[in-house]
C-alpha cells in the first residue's frame, strides 16, 4: 500500500518537504534576505518603496517610551489595527472598529478604555507576542475593510489569499478561510480551511481542512467551490512584483482584499508550506520545473510572468483528464 | 547544482573508501574481532598521585606498583611524569616507581597506568614455593591465645584453605577472648589481617599481607587489605573481615607487606586515587600484538594515550554520532517531528543512566510538571530570558522533589532523575509550550511522543554493546557514518509521513 501511495504522489508530481528545502528554499532564498520578510515593518516599508499596495501605516511604537505617542496616533483614526511586527499566527492583533467618548470598540463589539489599548501596545513592544520573546515593535495601521465576498464562507476573522511565487512567477494560489476551530485565524495548521484557486480564472476550487478535502464551510455550510475573485489579475501582479521587491525565489505572498482599496499585501513568507497542493489538487514539481525553464529563457516583467502562469497553470491543464473541472 | 552534486558524491565515495579501508585493515590485517570478545576481560588501571610540593625543594615520591605475579599479565604500562625523573625499583616482592625532581612547587599530579589482560600460554613468572615459615616467638598471654585458637581452628578445618577461612572467622568473633587478646580493641581489617598472619605463621603456613584493588570498573576505588596464604601449590586471597576467599581473577595485588602505598619527601597533602576501567578487548589486544616498540608509538597518537577519565568520556562521545544519525534518518526519511534537532539524542544519553522505561517515565513527569507551571507563568507575560531562567530553576526544584520523594518511597531509580540535562528539559518545556499555543495540544503531544520515540531508538542503538564496540574500536566507521549522513542530507524524496499527509492525491488516482 505504501508503495502504491508513493507512486501516486510521484505521478501527481507532489512536492515533498525534503525536496522543497533543497531545490527551492536553499537554492532560491538566500539567508540574508529573510529579515526582509520576517519583520512586517520592513516588508511594509519595502513594499511602499516599490509601489506595492499595503494597508497604510499610521504609526510605529518601537520602545516602551513610544507608547505615550499612541494617543496622538489613534486620535486621527477612528478605526485601526495594531499588530506586532514580529508576530506569528495572528497572535497579538488588536482591531479597533470605532471610538466614542475616549472608549474603543473591539472587533467583537466590546468597548475598552484607552489604557487597555496602551497596555496591549506595551505588551507587544516588550515581546509578549514575538517568537522567542525578543523585543518587538507595535504597528498601528489601516483597518482592512473586508470585501463582503467571503462573508458566507468564513467564520469571524480575515480571509486572505496565499499566492505561491516561484522566481517571480505565480505557481499556485489558495484562499484561507478562518473557522470556529481556528478562532478566526488564517493559518491552516490552526484549523483554517484552504481553498484552491484556479490561477487562470481566479475561481475557487475545492477546500482542504487539515489534510482532508472538504466541499462546504464547516461553520456556515456554504459550498466553497465556484466563487470568482474580483480583480484577480491585480492579485497575481501584486504577488509577482514581490519577487523584485525581496529577491526571494520561493515566496508565499499573503494578500487581503479591501472593499475600497482592492488587494493589499499583508505579509510575506520565505518558507511557505505545502498544503496549498492539496487545496489546488495539483503537485508543484512540474510547475516549478516549468517556471525554472521559462525563467532561464529570458528576464520578464511582472505582467509577462503573470500572463505566462495563467496560460501554463490553468486548472484543467494541471490535473489532466480526470474529469474534474471548476464549477464556476 | 550538478557540480555540487558531483562534489558531494566524490566526498561520499572518498569518505566511504577511507572509512571502509581503515576498518577492513583493522579487521583483516590486524585481525580485530567485529564483536566484543567474551574471553577474559582486559583492564586498565590508573593510579593518580597528587601532592603539593613545598616551594622549590627537591621532591622524591615513591609509589608502590603491582609486580604482577598472579593470573593477570601486563600488556603495557606508562607513566605521566612531566619533568620528573622516573625509575622503577624492585624491592623484595614489590615494585616501586620512584619519581624525583630537583625543585618543584605548587600542586603536582603524576600518573601511573597499567593495562592488564589474562595471562595466556606463558606461565606466571613464579617466585617458586615460599620458604618454610618459622613460628614466631611469642610470650605470655599472646602465646596462650594463639595456641588455644590454633587448637580450635584445627578442630574445625580440613586443609589449609579452610584453615585460613576458619582463622579469620574466629578472629572476627567479638565474644572470643583469645581473639580479643590478639586484636586488642582494634577490629580494623588491617589488625585482623595481621593477627591472622601471626596465627597462620604459628601453624607454619606461609602467609602475608597484600594490598589489592577489586577488579571492577570504577572511577574511584581504594586499595583493600587481604590475607594471602599458600596452600602448598598456589596463593589464595581472603577478605579479613568475612573470611571469604576471593577469586584470583577478581583481585589485582598492588603490593605485599606492611609498607605504605606512598612515601614522599618534599611534598605534603599527598593522595593516591585509583581508577579501574574494563577495556574493549581488541584495542588493547592490538597494543599487545603490535609489540612494545610499535605499540608505544601507535598508542601515543590514539585515544588510549589519554587519561582514563577522558577515555571514558570519549567512549560516550563515539556513540553519540550513532544516536544523532538515527534522529537524522527519522526526520528526513520518516518525517517524525521532534523538539529541537538533537534534543532526543541528549535525552537518550540521560537514558543511559536511568534505563529506558524509568527514563521515559521520569522525563514525562518532568515535562508534565514543567508544562503546568509554564502555563501558570504565562499569565505573567514575562520576558523570554527571565521566563527561561525561572523554568530552569523550577526544573531543578522538580528534579530534587522527585529524587526526595522517590527516595522516601524506596524507589532508588528515581534518584537518577538528577542525571537529566536540565537545560535541555527547560528548553523542551519552552518549545512544547510554544507548539501547544501555536498548533494546539494534540499536535504538541504528538511532537512530544515523536521526541521520546526518537530518544528511545537512539538510546537502544547507543547502548548496544556491538555498536559501542565497533564505534570505539574502528574509528573508520565514523567516516562511513558521515558519508551516510551526507547522503541523507541530499535526499529529495518523500518522507514516510508525507504519504499520509498527501493521501488525497492517492485517492484521486
Amino acid at each position: 500500500m505504501a508503495f502504491g501511495r508513493l507512486r501516486a504522489l510521484r505521478d501527481a508530481r507532489v512536492l515533498g518537504i525534503n525536496r522543497r528545502n533543497r531545490d527551492l528554499i536553499f537554492r532560491h532564498n538566500p539567508r540574508h534576505l529573510y529579515p526582509l520578510v520576517d519583520d512586517k515593518l520592513r516588508t511594509k516599508t519595502l513594499a511602499t518603496e516599490h509601489g506595492v499596495p499595503v494597508p497604510p501605516l499610521y504609526g510605529v511604537l518601537e520602545i516602551q517610551h513610544d507608547v505615550r505617542r499612541l494617543r496622538g496616533i489613534v486620535e486621527d483614526h477612528r478605526d485601526f489595527a495594531m499588530k506586532p511586527a514580529h508576530g506569528a499566527g495572528g497572535d497579538g492583533i488588536l482591531v479597533i472598529t470605532n471610538q466614542r467618548n475616549g472608549r474603543f470598540r473591539k472587533a467583537n463589539g466590546l468597548w475598552i478604555a484607552y489604557d487597555d489599548v496602551a497596555y496591549h501596545a506595551s505588551n507587544i513592544v516588550s515581546g509578549a507576542y514575538s517568537l522567542g520573546g525578543a523585543r518587538d515593535s507595535a504597528m498601528i495601521e489601516y483597518r482592512v475593510q473586508f470585501s463582503p465576498l467571503f462573508e458566507k464562507i468564513s467564520y469571524e476573522g480575515v480571509p486572505d489569499v496565499r499566492i505561491l511565487v516561484v522566481l517571480g512567477y505565480p505557481a499556485m494560489a489558495m484562499v484561507r478561510l478562518p473557522t470556529r476551530q481556528s478562532e478566526g485565524r488564517g493559518n491552516l495548521h490552526q484549523g483554517a480551511i484552504g481553498v484552491g484557486i484556479d490561477l487562470a480564472s481566479g475561481v475557487t476550487l475545492e477546500g482542504v481542512w487539515g489534510n482532508e478535502t472538504i466541499d462546504e464551510h464547516p461553520d456556515t455550510g456554504h459550498p466553497l467551490a465556484g466563487l470568482p475573485l474580483p480583480e484577480w489579475d491585480s492579485f497575481l501582479t501584486l504577488a509577482a512584483r514581490c519577487y523584485e521587491m525581496t529577491g526571494l525565489g520561493y515566496l508565499g505572498v499573503d494578500i487581503v482584499l479591501d472593499r475600497d482599496r482592492g488587494p493589499l499585501l499583508l505579509e510575506l513568507n520565505a518558507r511557505p508550506g505545502l498544503n496549498i497542493q492539496i487545496a489546488s489538487g495539483a503537485g508543484l514539481v512540474d510547475r516549478c520545473d516549468t517556471i525554472e525553464r521559462e525563467a532561464d529563457r529570458a528576464a520578464r516583467d511582472a505582467d509577462d510572468r503573470v500572463r505566462f502562469s495563467k496560460g501554463a497553470f490553468a486548472y484543467e491543464n494541471s490535473t489532466g483528464s480526470d474529469g474534474q473541472t471548476a464549477n464556476g | 547544482m550538478r557540480s555540487s552534486r558531483a562534489a558531494l558524491m566524490t566526498l561520499v565515495v572518498l569518505l566511504l573508501s577511507v572509512g571502509l579501508g581503515m576498518t577492513l585493515y583493522q579487521v583483516w590485517v590486524l585481525d580485530l574481532p567485529l564483536e566484543p570478545s567474551t574471553e577474559g576481560k582486559l583492564w586498565t588501571v590508573e593510579a593518580r598521585l597528587e601532592f603539593r610540593a613545598r616551594g622549590g625543594r627537591p621532591v622524591l615520591a615513591q609509589l608502590q606498583i603491582p609486580a604482577l605475579r598472579g593470573a593477570l599479565a601486563k600488556l603495557g604500562e606508562s607513566f605521566v611524569s612531566r619533568n620528573y625523573g622516573v625509575s622503577v625499583e624492585t624491592v623484595g616482592p614489590n615494585r616501586k616507581i620512584v619519581w624525583s625532581i630537583r625543585r618543584a612547587s605548587g600542586p603536582q599530579a603524576l600518573y601511573y597506568r597499567v593495562a592488564l589482560g589474562p595471562r595466556v600460554g606463558v606461565p606466571p613468572a613464579s617466585k617458586g614455593p615460599p620458604r618454610p615459615v618459622e613460628p614466631p616467638e611469642l610470650d605470655g598471654a599472646e602465646q596462650v591465645a594463639v595456641e588455644t585458637l590454633l587448637e580450635s581452628i584445627r578442630r574445625h578445618s580440613a586443609d589449609i584453605r579452610t584453615f585460613t577461612a576458619e582463622t579469620l572467622q574466629q578472629l572476627n568473633d567479638r565474644e572470643d577472648d583469645n581473639a580479643r587478646v590478639l586484636l586488642g580493641r582494634n577490629a580494623k581489617p588491617l589488625a585482623i589481617a595481621r593477627a591472622a598472619i601471626l596465627v597462620l605463621h604459628s601453624a607454619r603456613i606461609p602467609a602475608h599481607l597484600v594490598h589489592a584493588l577489586p577488579l571492577r570498573p570504577a572511577s574511584r576505588v581504594d586499595s583493600e587489605v587481604l590475607v594471602a596464604s599458600y596452600n602448598g601449590s598456589r596463593w589464595a586471597y581472603y577478605e579479613p573481615t568475612t573470611g571469604a576467599r576471593l577469586d584470583p581473577a577478581d583481585v589485582l595485588v598492588w603490593w605485599e607487606g606492611d609498607q605504605p602505598v606512598l612515601e614522599i619527601e618534599g611534598g605534603s597533602n599527598a593522595r593516591v586515587a585509583f581508577s579501574v576501567r574494563e577495556e574493549a578487548v581488541s584495542t588493547l589486544a592490538l597494543a599487545d600484538e603490535l609489540g612494545h616498540q610499535r605499540s608505544s608509538r601507535w598508542i601515543q597518537f590514539s585515544l588510549l594515550s589519554l587519561p582514563i577519565q577522558t577515555q571514558q568520556l570519549y567512549q560516550v562521545l563515539f556513540v553519540l554520532p550513532v544516536g544523532v544519525g538515527i534522529i537524522v534518518l527519522l526526520r528526513v526519511f520518516v518525517g517524525i517531528e521532534t523538539f529541537g534537532t538533537f534534543m532526543p539524542a541528549l535525552i537518550a544519553l540521560a537514558f543511559r543512566e536511568t534505563e529506558l522505561l524509568w527514563g521515559i517515565a521520569l522525563f514525562a513527569l518532568l515535562l508534565l510538571i514543567g508544562m503546568t507551571i509554564r502555563a501558570a507563568l504565562d499569565q505573567l507575560k514575562l520576558l523570554l530570558v527571565s521566563r527561561l531562567a525561572v523554568m530552569l530553576t523550577i526544573v531543578v526544584l522538580a528534579m530534587a522533589g522527585i529524587s526526595v520523594i522517590s527516595h522516601r518511597l524506596g524507589i532508588e531509580r528515581g534518584l537518577s532523575v538528577a542525571l537529566f540535562p536540565m537545560v535541555i528539559i527547560a528548553m523542551t518545556i519552552e518549545r512544547m509550550s510554544i507548539t501547544w499555543e501555536e498548533r494546539g495540544g494534540p499536535r504538541a503531544l504528538l511532537v512530544a511522543i515523536g521526541s521520546l520515540f526518537a530518544a528511545a531508538l537512539a538510546y537502544l542503538a547507543m547502548t548496544d554493546p556491538i555498536v559501542a564496540h565497533v564505534m570505539v574500536t574502528f574509528p573508520g566507521t565514523l567516516l562511513i557514518l558521515v558519508a551516510v549522513l551526507l547522503l541523507a542530507g541530499s535526499y529529495r524524496g518523500y518522507r514516510l509521513m508525507e504519504l499520509m499527509r498527501f493521501r488525497t492525491f492517492a485517492r484521486r488516482e
